[in-house]
């Protein structure tokens, strides 16, 4: 009974709406992926976080002071590292600490030779700040620095340097939510609009897979193999939930480019690369899926022909003639009358189907492949029992 | 040795005005929140650089099919690019380029605080402390040191501060640098601001000059009538030693109260806080106060003056009198209220007329150029502004505007 269900033409027919999604939502993601960095949406956020731990509208900030230290200051920094960050804060907080004085001789105003540490002067700077939460909890961190250097300030510095690290690393973790509320909230837009162009109405996709016994046999064995795939990828622990998706499909990540190619155009590339890499992957399964055809047609049509007419057909989206909305009765002279209900009915059925899309878009692709792998394996798990599970005397 | 001195420049970048500071220029009093959704994003698009160059690219095209507008989109271009520069230095760095040739010379730079331009909006800008730290670096800088003369921003309504002790005389020292005071009441408060009267005593007894602008146009407070004016009995600095004046201002705050149709009209009804006659009060009890009203009231206040301006603006009653005029006549009634002729120099029509009206030399009367607000004007490139006022003045009056007005302004008991 159970063999039954884990070899219905439902669950097949899932595992296989369960591919293409995986696929297009991979696709979004790449799109998406390109889109945040050609506007700098990371450097964007990161340059708001950094800035929003020292705002209190009452003291100087010293994120935004941090800013106008970096070299380039035409572009904002994508990444900066806790170590980058903690020494830079250092620099600018000492500095704060400085003291300057007018000269009469020089007629300037010129740096004082002061005795204090480092420490000390950052120490200075921030009890020097009008009272406020993020003087408190600046003033916090450096009385505990203070503790553990017991007079010692390379020590307490050392210190000051841990903390400031740990408290960026759990700023970033924020950065990351609204970096991820970005990104779906761009994914939704990108799936709209992919659901929109390539006409894919998820309930007709459905009804089309389900109905088509051999396009679906062909996209589940690529299922099961991308499923594979993917499984082999959540041992690199290194990997992000994107990176195993691309991986799982052969396509390099931007970590496994050479170093030789400069950072930033290592990561277009790379994602460039992803693009490529996916349109030469759905144009696989579109030729296999046309070689299987082919066979069932080869004596009524020439090749040629077939494979330009399944080429068009084999992935049950795209607008064609013969597929919604196209092939819906839109000239109606009796209004209201049957054939318009009928039309309506269709209508509404069709832009359920794309939102479905959307939202299935929207979900992201390592949502997909989760997905997929789970679903592939309970599939699995029905056809092929674990011998030893079956015969539990076997051990 | 002389020193040429332009007395009125900003620095500031769009990353210091708030979000919301686009709604200067674009709002619709039908639709407010429309304008405030728009100010919002185009303020997010001219400050990424991929946005600035599609801005730059479409504006192109246009300037190709249309011929006639090539050079205000040139001039607005120049305007964003400058103001979306990455740092207050860089901005520096492209208005002293425009002085090197004149010699010795010294630029003043007004921080101004934008900080409360609407009281009811959130924004994440770089606030006025900030502002003020990275112009104090700057003018610590060996490189601009002689050259910057910086300015304080202050408002009434900053806070957690004490104005005199924590700001004023913190900044304005040998120390740090800073000259003189910059307000702009058009954010929202009057000059007669009670909280300010410490500080205009500090002033006047150091002598210290303070900036102050006074034109109708700029930019203004963004928030609702309501937002400033459900503030109960106003108070008046200097009330009592100039009753007659501070009648007037309260006749007119109470006539702006009981308009109706203006309350939706930001740039009109807030007006009546850069009022030139708001300060003759203060001037009242604070007679050396040495003040500078800046670009004489306006190049369009100037033109309705002489009855040359081709549309008059349509101004209620109430706030009908010349601001040019009154400017005027504040100078004439006290020794140190000076004017600069910033921003009003880039209407040449307004500026012959200027010319023509003093009879004094010039004696208080300074160069400035409201760098770089005037590179959205035709003539309003620094370079162009040089060359209107070489051309117009003698060098007899140069020498007076651009050297030795300004030195005797900036000049103060401190430093």
């Amino acid at each position: 009974m159970l063999g039954d269900i884990f070899n219905s033409a439902l669950l097949e027919t899932l595992v296989s709406l369960v591919l293409v999604y995986a696929l297009l939502s991979l696709v979004a993601s790449a799109i998406v992926e390109v889109v945040n960095y050609k506007f700098k949406a990371r450097g964007k956020m990161l340059y708001l976080t950094i800035s929003s731990m020292f705002e209190d509208k009452l003291n100087v900030n010293f994120g935004h002071l941090l800013y106008d230290h970096r070299k380039d200051r035409s572009n904002l920094p994508q990444y900066i590292g806790a170590e980058t960050f903690s020494s830079a804060m250092i620099d600018v907080i000492g500095n704060f600490g400085r003291t300057y004085r007018y000269n009469d001789t020089e007629h300037a105003i010129v740096l004082q030779d002061d005795q204090r540490s480092i420490f000390k002067r950052c120490r200075d700077a921030i009890f020097d700040m009008k009272h406020t939460d993020v003087k408190l909890m600046l003033m916090n961190m450096i009385d505990k620095c203070d503790y553990k250097g017991n007079n010692d300030d390379a020590r307490a510095l050392a210190a000051f340097d841990k903390q400031l690290r740990q408290w960026f690393n759990a700023q970033m973790d924020r950065t990351t939510g609204w970096y991820k509320s970005l990104t779906a909230a761009r994914l939704k837009w990108v799936g709209f609009f992919m659901a929109l162009a390539l006409n894919i109405d998820s309930i007709s996709m459905f009804t089309q897979i389900s109905e088509s016994p051999a396009l679906r046999s062909k996209l589940v064995a690529i299922a099961e193999a991308t499923a594979a795939s993917y499984k082999a990828q959540l041992n690199d622990t290194t990997l992000t939930g994107l990176d195993r998706a691309y991986r799982s499909l052969g396509i390099p990540t931007a970590k496994h480019l050479p170093d030789t190619v400069k950072p930033d155009i290592k990561e277009d590339t790379a994602y460039l690369h992803y693009l490529l890499a996916l349109i030469k992957k759905l144009d696989s399964v579109k030729k296999e899926v046309t070689a299987i055809d082919s066979i069932h047609r080869k004596l009524s049509d020439s090749a040629n022909n077939r494979i330009d007419a399944l080429a068009a057909s084999q992935l049950p989206f795209g607008w064609r003639r013969d597929r919604a909305p196209a092939n819906f009765e839109w000239k109606i002279s009796v209004w209201p009358s049957a054939s318009w209900w009928q039309l309506l009915k269709r209508l509404f059925w069709y832009l359920l189907g794309l939102i479905i899309t959307m939202y299935a878009i929207s979900s992201g692709a390592p949502f997909w492949f989760d997905m997929l792998l789970k679903i592939v394996n309970i599939r699995k798990s029905g056809v092929r029992p674990d011998p030893k599970s079956s015969n539990p005397t076997a051990e | 040795m002389k020193t040429f001195t332009n007395i009125h420049s900003h620095v500031f970048t769009a990353k210091h005005s708030p979000d919301y500071f686009l709604e200067t220029a674009i709002h619709f009093s039908r639709w407010p929140w429309l304008g405030r959704w728009l100010a919002r994003k185009l303020n997010e698009m001219v400050q990424r650089r991929d946005s600035r160059f599609l801005l730059k690219t479409f504006a192109g095209i246009y300037r190709v099919l249309s011929p006639s507008s090539r050079s205000a989109i040139r001039r607005y271009i120049e305007f964003i690019n400058i103001g979306t520069s990455s740092t207050q230095r860089e901005i520096f760095d492209d208005i002293a380029k425009t002085h090197v040739h004149l010699g010795d010379y010294r630029i003043v730079v007004l921080t101004q605080v934008l900080d409360y331009l609407d009281l009811e909006q959130e924004s994440n800008h770089i606030r006025i402390r900030t502002q003020v730290e990275q112009i104090a670096d700057l003018k610590r800088n060996m490189l601009y040191q002689k050259n910057i003369c910086p300015f304080l921003g202050v408002d009434p309504r900053m806070v957690g501060v004490d104005l005199v002790n924590d700001w004023a005389k913190k900044y304005i020292h040998p120390d740090y640098g800073f000259r003189g005071i910059k307000i702009y009441p058009a954010a929202g408060f009057f000059p007669f601001d009670t909280r300010l009267d410490e500080l205009w005593g500090w002033a006047e007894k150091e002598q210290v000059p303070i900036m102050t602008h006074c034109t109708r146009g700029g930019s203004w407070y963004l928030g609702s009538f309501e937002s400033v004016f459900n503030t109960g009995y106003i108070e008046m600095i200097g009330e009592g030693k100039d009753p007659a004046t501070a009648a007037r201002i309260r006749q007119r705050i109470m006539d702006l109260k009981k308009d109706k149709n203006i309350k939706s009209q930001n740039s009109k009804w807030t007006n009546i806080f850069g009022h030139p006659q708001n300060y003759r009060p203060v001037l009242e009890k604070y007679p050396r106060l040495k003040i500078c009203l800046a670009h004489a009231g306006g190049s369009n206040e100037i033109l309705r003056s002489h009855g040359k301006l081709l549309v008059p603006p349509k101004y209620p009653s109430y706030l009908q009198e010349n601001w040019y005029d009154e400017v005027r006549s504040l100078m004439k009634d006290f020794e140190n209220v000076y004017t600069d002729i910033s921003y009003t120099i880039s209407n040449r029509k307004a500026m012959k007329l200027f010319y023509d009206d003093n009879t004094d030399g010039f004696a208080k009367v300074m160069y400035g150029t409201d760098f770089y607000l005037t590179q959205q004007e035709k003539r309003g490139d620094e370079s162009d502004l040089q060359k209107i006022f070489f051309g117009l003045f003698s060098d007899k009056e140069i020498e007076r505007i651009a050297y030795s007005n300004p030195d005797g302004f900036i000049r103060n008991n401190i430093f």
